[in-house]
């Protein structure tokens, strides 16, 4: 099944500039019709193949957020842009009537919107074995201004699980992965009915109950 | 108290960050492990710091290591 059912002329990944032989300009991809037999691309991998939006390109567009999809993987453009007048507003407006959208269309009947190609290994951090497309930095050299883009994103989770795709998982980061499940498993496999908590902070000095990590977030004092 | 991962930055939206690590283990563990108590997803709250640890709380001996 595809990837996802977005409406191609309605979704944000599709707010594209239609100018690609301009490096500065946001790359244009389209997504195809199924997952790719693996989500994990080395940095290095930004798709040959970039297939043009004919429908957009208007000056406005070259404005909005250029996000890409090919292959189930949103792509940023390759270089980076200008800000873009991303606001909490202006997001709205372009998901403006798209909330339906994506309870009927995503979410159609009672299948999942996750590709049931894909498995856990392909997006490791993603439970019940649901493999996300995957977001990839293709220019990481602000990341102020990709916070932003994030910042934004992220309110809008509850509507297509937006945020859940953006990991960036390259074959060092899988590998690592590996390496702390590895060590987390050697942990608990050492007691029976152990309890544990995972969490990160900057001081590894630290006192507190295991019940700590039981409050809602993943971090913990 | 085990140290697991160490990274130059904690920011859950960045590659080899302790908050992108605490949500893909948590995710896992969640799923797998009856004992992990996380509820969340990870990485609502990372602190700022560099080095940044992960670290799992264990309750061994009803202690916390």
């Amino acid at each position: 099944m595809p990837m996802t059912h977005f409406h191609e002329d309605d979704s944000i990944f599709n707010l594209l500039a239609d100018d690609s032989s301009d490096p500065q300009q946001p790359m244009i991809v389209e997504s195809s019709d199924s997952c790719p037999d693996t989500l994990v691309d080395s940095s290095d991998d930004f798709p040959d193949t970039v297939v043009q939006s004919s429908e957009h390109g208007s000056d406005e567009d070259k404005d909005s957020l250029a996000i890409g999809r090919l292959n189930g993987h949103f792509w940023f453009p390759r270089a980076e842009p200008q800000l873009p007048p991303i606001t909490a507003h202006s997001l709205c407006e372009l998901w403006k009537d798209q909330p339906t959208m994506c309870e009927e269309e995503v979410f159609p009947e009672e299948e999942s919107y996750f590709d049931s190609q894909c498995t856990a290994n392909d997006n490791p951090g993603l439970p019940d074995s649901r493999a996300l497309p995957t977001l990839h930095f293709t220019d990481a050299r602000d990341m102020t201004f990709w916070k932003s883009v994030w910042s934004v994103v992220e309110q809008y989770t509850e509507w297509c699980e937006i945020s859940a795709c953006l990991l960036d998982l390259g074959p060092h980061w899988e590998q690592n992965c590996d390496v702390v499940t590895s060590a987390i498993q050697s942990i608990v496999s050492t007691r029976n009915e152990f309890k544990i908590g995972i969490t990160a902070g900057f001081l590894i000095i630290a006192s507190g109950s295991v019940l700590a990590v039981s409050t809602p977030g993943g971090s913990s004092q | 108290m085990t140290i697991v991962y160490v990274a130059p930055f904690s920011d859950k939206y960045k590659l080899h960050s302790t908050g992108m690590m605490e949500r893909d283990q948590i995710a896992k563990f969640k799923l797998y492990y009856s004992g992990c108590l996380n509820v969340g997803p990870g990485g609502e709250g990372a602190s700022l710091g560099s080095p940044h640890f992960l670290y799992v709380v264990t309750n061994w001996g009803g202690t916390c290591y």
